[in-house]
C-alpha cells in the first residue's frame, strides 16, 4: 500500500520540513521535561535529606538541654524542628514521593517516616519528616514552603494547545518561507520555458536570486539565445534556398515557353507549380516560427465572412454559423493565413466546409469540419509534423507541400492559440482551433 | 493597338532578360533590353517605350531607385507605365514599389502568361481610362482614412475607429482600394469591372452591383442612404467622402 504522497514538490517539502521539525520537537520536549522533572526533585529531597540527616547527628551529641537551645538558635532557618512526636493531624506521605526515599537513604540506621500537614489557608500543606535520633527521641522536622505532593501533570489543554498551535504556526510559516523559496524560482523557470515555446523572442529570464536560482536562470537564458540563433538560423538558410531558388526557376519558366509540345510545356509548368508551391511554403513555415508581428483586436466575424467570400470566389462551397461579439486579440494577417489554410485543406480532402463559432467563458472555438473520409486516428497528430505524408499519399494528388497543417499550428501557437484534428461522429475530419477570449496572455493548453 | 508596343526589360540576370524579351516577342510585342539603369537610361533616349518591366533586385541602383528617379526626371519617359517584378513576395515591396510610382508588381517567379497578361492590362488601362481617373497618389500610402474608418494597406483590413480590425474579402478590397483611389470621382460599372480586371487577372462573375452592396455592408453604410459609398442613377458609383493620409510612420525605414 502507498500512503498518498503529495504531488507538488512545494507540498512534498512542506510535508516532509513540518512533519520532521514538529516529531523533533515533541520527542525532545517530552525528554527534556521528564528529565528536569526526575533530576530537579530527586535532587532537592536528596538535599533536604541529607541536611536532616546531618541535623539529627548533631542532636545525637547534644544532652537534651542542648538540643532545645541548639534548635533555637540554629535550627529555625530553613528547617523547622521539633523534638516531639507528630501529633495526630499529620498524614503519611505516599510512597510515591521521593522524600522517605531520601531519608531512608541518607540515614540507614535510622527509622524515618514522612507526612504532609493540611492546614486551611494554605497553599501547600506543610511537609513534616520525622527521624528518631540515637536515644529515641523523636525529630520533627517540618519543610515550609515545597509542595506536598511535589506532582508535575500535564499542563491545561487550554494552554498546551495554544502553545502548540503557535508552535505549529511559527513552524509552518517559517517552512512555508523557506519551501516557497526553493520552489518559487522552479515554478518561474516553468512560466519561461512554456513561454519561450510560444515566443523565442521573449525577454530573458531575471537572473537575480540565490546562487543556484541565478545560475539556473543564467543556463536558461543561454539555452533560449541558443534556440534563438537556431531558430533564426534555419529561418535565414530556409529564406536564402528558396530566394535563390526563385531565380532558376523563373529561368525555367521562360525556357519552357520555348517548349512547342504543348502538352509538355504543360507538365513543365505543373512541374514549377509544385516546386514553387515548396519554396513559397517553406519560406511561409520559417517565417511562422520566428515573425513577430504586433497583435491587434480583431473582429473575427468579420475575418470568417471574409474568408468564406474569398472561399466562394474561388467555387468552393461553406457554410459558417455562429458568432464571436467580442474582438479577438492576435495578428491578423497570422490568423487570416491559419484558417484560410484549414478551409483551403477541408475544400481539398472533403469537398463542403462547415464553419462552427462558438465562445466558451475562456476560449473562443472555431470547428471546421469538412465532408471527406477522415483520418485513421494514428494520423491526427502527426500530421501536423513538417512534410509528413500520408500512406494514401493524398497529398501529392493535391498538390500540397506537407507544410500547410504545421505552418497553421505554428502560426496559432504563436497567437497563444491551439488546433487539433477529430473525425468527426458523423463522418468528415474537424479541424478545432481555440484561442484565447481575454488578452493575449490567457493561456490554452 | 495597331502599332506593336515596345516594352523595355530592365533585369540583371542576362538569361531572364534574353528568355523574357524571346517570350515577349514571341507574343507579339517588341522588347529591348537593359542590364542596368544606365542601359535603361540609353534605351529610353533611343526608343519610344511603351511599357518597362523593371526587376527590383539589382546590383547597384535598384528597381526601386530606377523606378523613382525616372518619374522624377519629367520629360515625356517620366510618364512610362512601369510593371515592377520583385523577387520578394513581401507586403512591404510590393507596398513600396506601388509608393514608387510603379503601375503594377509581379512577384517572381511568375508565370510567363500572367506576365503578358498584366503588360495588356497596364497598356490598356493607361491608354483607356480617361485622364482624370489616374489613381490619386495617396491609394499608395499605409494607411488612409476616410469617414470613420481606417484602411491598413500592408494587412488588407480596416481598422474601425474603436481600433478593431474589419477583415475585407479579396473582392472587397480590390474594390474599396479603387474606390479610395478615386474619392469624389463618379465611377461607372464598366470602368470599374476594367479597373478591378485590369489589376486582378481573377474571374469575377459577381456583378458590380452586388459587390459593392457587399461592401456597403462591411462598411457599415445603410444601403437605403448610403453615405460613404453612393449610387448615381444612370451613371455609377461615387465615393463620397474624404480620403486622407494617416501620419506615415517616419520611424519605419524604407530599407
Amino acid at each position: 500500500m502507498t500512503l498518498p504522497w503529495p504531488r507538488s514538490l512545494f507540498a512534498r517539502l512542506m510535508l516532509i520540513l513540518l512533519v520532521g521539525i514538529l516529531i523533533v520537537i515533541a520527542a525532545s520536549l517530552a525528554l527534556f521535561v521528564g528529565e528536569r522533572e526526575r533530576i530537579g526533585r530527586a535532587a532537592l529531597f536528596d538535599s533536604v535529606a541529607q541536611e536532616i540527616a546531618a541535623t539529627a547527628d548533631v542532636l545525637d551529641h547534644l544532652s537534651a538541654a542542648e538540643r532545645e537551645r541548639w534548635i533555637d538558635e540554629l535550627g529555625r532557618r530553613r528547617l523547622r524542628l521539633a523534638l516531639r512526636p507528630p501529633s495526630e493531624r499529620l498524614q503519611a506521605l505516599p510512597d510515591s514521593h521521593p522524600l522517605p526515599a531520601a531519608l531512608r537513604a541518607a540515614m540507614p540506621g535510622r527509622s524515618t517516616a514522612a507526612y504532609t500537614h493540611e492546614r486551611p489557608g494554605m497553599r501547600h500543606a506543610v511537609i513534616v519528616a520525622l527521624v528518631n535520633l540515637a536515644d529515641g527521641t523523636p525529630l520533627q522536622v517540618r519543610l515550609p514552603g515545597i509542595p506536598p505532593t511535589p506532582h508535575i501533570g500535564p499542563p491545561e489543554p487550554g494552554r498546551l494547545l495554544a502553545a502548540l498551535a503557535a508552535l505549529v504556526g511559527g513552524v509552518g510559516l517559517l517552512t512555508w518561507f523557506a519551501v516557497r523559496l526553493a520552489t518559487r524560482p522552479l515554478s518561474r523557470m516553468a512560466d519561461a520555458a512554456r513561454a519561450l515555446g510560444e515566443d523565442p523572442d521573449r525577454a530573458p529570464m531575471d537572473i537575480r536570486g540565490p546562487t543556484e536560482v541565478s545560475q539556473a536562470a543564467q543556463a536558461f537564458n543561454q539555452m533560449q539565445q541558443r534556440i534563438r540563433e537556431h531558430v533564426s538560423e534555419r529561418t535565414r538558410i530556409l529564406a536564402a534556398i528558396s530566394h535563390d531558388l526563385q531565380t532558376p526557376i523563373t529561368r525555367l519558366r521562360l525556357r519552357a515557353e520555348l517548349v512547342d509540345d504543348e502538352d509538355l510545356r504543360a507538365r513543365i509548368q505543373g512541374d514549377l507549380d509544385g516546386m514553387q508551391a515548396l519554396v513559397r511554403e517553406g519560406l511561409a513555415y520559417a517565417r511562422s516560427l520566428n515573425e513577430a508581428t504586433p497583435a491587434q483586436p480583431i473582429d473575427l466575424d468579420s475575418l470568417l465572412e471574409a474568408l468564406c467570400d474569398d472561399a466562394r470566389d474561388m467555387g468552393w462551397t461553406l457554410s459558417l454559423s455562429g458568432r464571436v461579439g467580442t474582438p479577438l486579440h492576435a495578428q491578423p494577417t497570422a490568423v487570416r493565413r491559419a484558417l484560410w489554410n484549414l478551409i483551403e485543406n477541408g475544400v481539398k480532402f472533403g469537398g463542403d466546409v462547415g464553419i462552427i463559432v462558438s465562445t466558451k467563458p475562456d476560449v473562443i472555438e472555431i470547428r471546421i469540419r469538412d465532408h471527406g473520409p477522415g483520418l485513421p486516428e494514428s494520423e491526427l497528430e502527426k500530421v501536423f509534423e513538417p512534410f509528413y505524408r500520408l500512406e494514401t499519399s493524398r497529398n501529392r494528388e493535391t498538390g500540397g507541400t506537407g507544410l500547410g497543417l504545421a505552418i497553421t499550428r505554428n502560426l496559432l501557437r504563436r497567437q497563444h492559440g491551439s488546433i487539433r484534428l477529430r473525425n468527426h461522429p458523423d463522418g468528415g475530419l474537424e479541424a478545432i482551433v481555440l484561442m484565447p477570449r481575454f488578452g493575449a496572455h490567457a493561456h490554452v493548453p | 493597338m495597331s502599332q506593336q508596343d515596345h516594352i523595355l526589360i530592365v533585369d540583371d540576370d542576362r538569361d531572364i532578360r534574353g528568355l523574357l524579351a524571346d517570350y515577349l516577342e514571341k507574343q507579339g510585342l517588341r522588347c529591348t533590353t537593359a542590364a542596368d539603369g544606365r542601359e535603361m537610361k540609353t534605351a529610353l533616349e533611343q526608343h519610344r517605350i511603351d511599357l518597362i518591366v523593371l526587376d527590383i533586385m539589382m546590383p547597384g541602383e535598384d528597381g526601386l531607385t530606377l523606378c523613382r528617379n525616372l518619374r522624377a526626371a519629367g520629360g515625356p519617359p517620366a510618364n512610362t507605365p512601369i510593371l515592377m517584378l520583385t523577387a520578394r513576395g513581401d507586403d512591404m515591396d510590393r507596398i513600396l514599389g506601388l509608393e514608387m510610382g510603379a503601375d503594377d508588381y509581379l512577384t517572381k517567379p511568375f508565370v510567363p502568361r500572367e506576365l503578358y497578361a498584366r503588360i495588356r492590362a497596364v497598356l490598356r488601362r493607361t491608354r483607356a481610362l480617361p485622364p482624370n481617373l489616374d489613381a490619386a497618389p495617396l491609394a499608395h500610402a499605409r494607411e488612409l482614412h476616410f469617414a470613420q474608418w481606417r484602411l491598413d494597406t500592408i494587412n488588407r483590413h480596416l481598422i474601425d475607429a474603436t481600433g478593431i480590425a474589419v477583415a475585407l474579402s479579396g473582392a472587397e478590397y480590390r474594390m474599396l482600394s479603387i474606390f479610395l483611389s478615386h474619392p469624389q470621382k463618379v465611377l461607372s460599372r464598366d470602368q470599374l469591372m476594367e479597373l478591378i480586371q485590369g489589376r486582378e487577372a481573377d474571374i469575377f462573375d459577381r456583378s458590380i452591383d452586388l459587390q459593392v452592396s457587399r461592401l456597403r455592408q462591411r462598411l457599415g453604410d445603410n444601403a437605403r442612404e448610403p453615405s460613404i459609398i453612393k449610387t448615381v442613377r444612370n451613371e455609377g458609383y461615387v465615393l463620397a467622402t474624404n480620403v486622407s493620409v494617416v501620419t506615415p510612420d517616419t520611424s519605419r525605414g524604407t530599407s
